[in-house]
């Protein structure tokens, strides 16, 4: 199993070929990295298979990118919306 | 002349199959799936898993791989979301998104299209189900098959329906402590429709083997109980389940993977312009003939946007919509094989009913984009006379956010079904899946289509 490097937050995330950019999360032990924005509520994976929307993330700059269906490559930066707060 | 004689919209075990038998039948196929690799959930797998000849972590997989190896003439268009399916003059227009991160618009002409988009779970809202660590038992068990993650290490596996055995299997096998299974159903009561259960004896041998590996790891199947608490702050750390005589269990856990069935994701069929059913499950599904085809000429549906009912049925749907776009016979023993498969899951639907949403307290969440909760739909039923789900949508904003009502839909139709006294088809569940496009698209992407000297 081939792996690479994805950096999340601006730290170094291990990831493996093949892998979703919400398994590279959840293997590095996140529940959550989003927040809901009338409650401020943490969400992260819950359908898992594109329907829900929940686990968006910014992907090299690109905004609302479902964590569940992007891969993840060499390289990519991910930016949550844990990353701003304390 | 059209891109493709035929596609396919979704890989997963229905899809796979029209593709093969189309092909086969001399057609030039496309099969797209905004996943990255073929399988769909049920064979959601890793790129090495693909080489294995066999594989314990994969239900079935000697068919994937025979499947597999009949795609060889087919464009597997993987990274396509697909967002519309047009019907036009002589055929169709497939728009789409390739790529999920660098998006770029796709569009695809077809003489024919089989829609094969499957289901994504249903889950009836309770107290605590946007915590954190609270997830589809599919989203966790894609987790665990895709990329070797568990969603946790001390997990509730609970809901209703045969998937909760398989997720609790597959969790166990992977080394997570599964501290308990909740299943809202009897299960007991298959026994009472003996002529369902004929000429599936493999089914009932699986569900015996999942009950035996955890009986045998002492994992206890709470059989009438349904979850009706999940506790935490930032993440889920306790699940409390309920009998309905009001006995109470609870449990320390960091994950939850919770199912009460099946949605079938019916948005680009209803949009196209294919009639639809109420099936047994209360399920919004398409109306296919014995052909797998819609009302719509050219438009072809098979697996669950037919009827929740698995993938052995999907597979047999579709390669009876494979053969009949390319014009080949069906055979009278795939009809008969699919007959039993659907008594099969009109019985498992008789069993396995989502519980009801009228214990939800009025400050729980049932929209989770838009945040609503089940108090401001009930008084938007009580106060402003809403008694149809369109009505709850406009009045509440639940269901008007990024998952187009795909989560809460059938939870809101619920809710404004006993707060109106109505019942749920009168609702109308229709409504929720009418909508284009069928995915969020960017103002670009949409801006793009209205110009004529861009298009591809």
């Amino acid at each position: 199993m081939s792996g690479f490097d994805v950096v999340v937050d601006g730290a170094a995330v291990a990831a493996q070929d093949g892998d979703s950019v919400a398994a590279v999360l959840v293997r590095d032990g996140r529940a959550a990295w989003r927040r809901t924005r009338h409650g401020d509520r943490p969400r992260g994976l819950f359908c898992g298979m594109g329907a829900c929307q929940d686990c968006l993330v910014v992907v090299d700059g690109v905004a609302s990118v479902r964590a569940c269906v992007a891969p993840a490559t060499p390289g990519m930066v991910v930016t949550t919306s844990e990353s701003d707060r304390g | 002349m059209a891109d493709y004689d035929v596609v396919v919209v979704g890989a997963g075990p229905s899809g796979m199959a029209a593709a093969a038998q189309a092909a086969a039948g001399g057609l030039r196929v496309a099969l797209l799936d905004q996943q990255s690799r073929t399988g769909g959930a049920y064979w959601r797998h890793r790129p090495a898993d693909a080489e294995a000849e066999a594989s314990d972590a994969h239900h079935d997989w000697a068919t994937f791989r025979r499947i597999t190896a009949r795609l060889e003439g087919v464009d597997r268009l993987m990274q396509h979301a697909v967002w519309a399916i047009e019907p036009v003059a002589d055929g169709f227009v497939v728009r789409a998104t390739r790529g999920e991160v660098a998006r770029e618009r796709v569009r695809i002409s077809a003489t024919a299209v089989v829609v094969a988009t499957g289901a994504h779970e249903r889950v009836t809202p309770f107290r605590g189900w946007t915590l954190p660590g609270v997830m589809t038992a599919g989203g966790g068990q894609s987790l665990l098959k895709g990329a070797g993650v568990v969603p946790g290490h001390r997990v509730v596996v609970a809901g209703s329906g045969p998937l909760l055995l398989v997720v609790a299997d597959g969790m166990l096998r992977a080394g997570v402590d599964v501290v308990a299974v909740a299943e809202a159903g009897h299960p007991t009561t298959y026994g009472l429709r003996p002529s369902s259960w004929s000429g599936l004896v493999s089914r009932t041998g699986e569900a015996a083997a999942y009950i035996r590996n955890l009986a045998s790891n002492r994992v206890p199947v709470h059989a009438g109980y349904r979850v009706v608490e999940a506790r935490g702050t930032d993440r889920v750390d306790r699940v409390v389940i309920a009998s309905n005589r009001g006995r109470r269990r609870e449990y320390d856990v960091d994950a939850l993977l919770v199912s009460h069935g099946f949605t079938p994701q019916l948005e680009l069929l209803v949009t196209a312009g294919a009639g639809t059913r109420v099936d047994s499950d209360g399920s919004l599904v398409a109306v296919v003939d014995d052909q797998q085809r819609t009302n719509v000429p050219g438009l072809f549906a098979t697996g669950e946007v037919t009827g929740v009912g698995g993938a052995s049925l999907a597979i047999l749907e579709g390669y009876v919509a494979g053969r009949a776009v390319a014009g080949t016979d069906v055979t009278p023993s795939l009809h008969e094989r699919i007959a039993v498969h659907r008594r099969f899951a009109r019985a498992m639907h008789a069993v396995h009913r989502a519980p009801s949403i009228a214990d939800l307290p009025d400050d729980e969440l049932v929209c989770r984009c838009e945040e609503v909760s089940a108090g401001e739909v009930r008084a938007a039923c009580r106060e402003l006379g809403v008694d149809d789900a369109r009505s709850a949508k406009l009045m509440t904003r639940a269901g008007m956010g990024l998952c187009q009502g795909r989560m809460c839909g059938r939870a809101v139709t619920d809710l404004v079904a006993v707060a109106s006294g109505r019942a749920p088809d009168e609702v109308s569940a229709e409504r929720w899946a009418v909508r284009l496009p069928a995915l969020p698209v960017t103002m670009d992407e949409l801006a793009a289509e209205t110009r004529p000297s861009s298009g591809a």
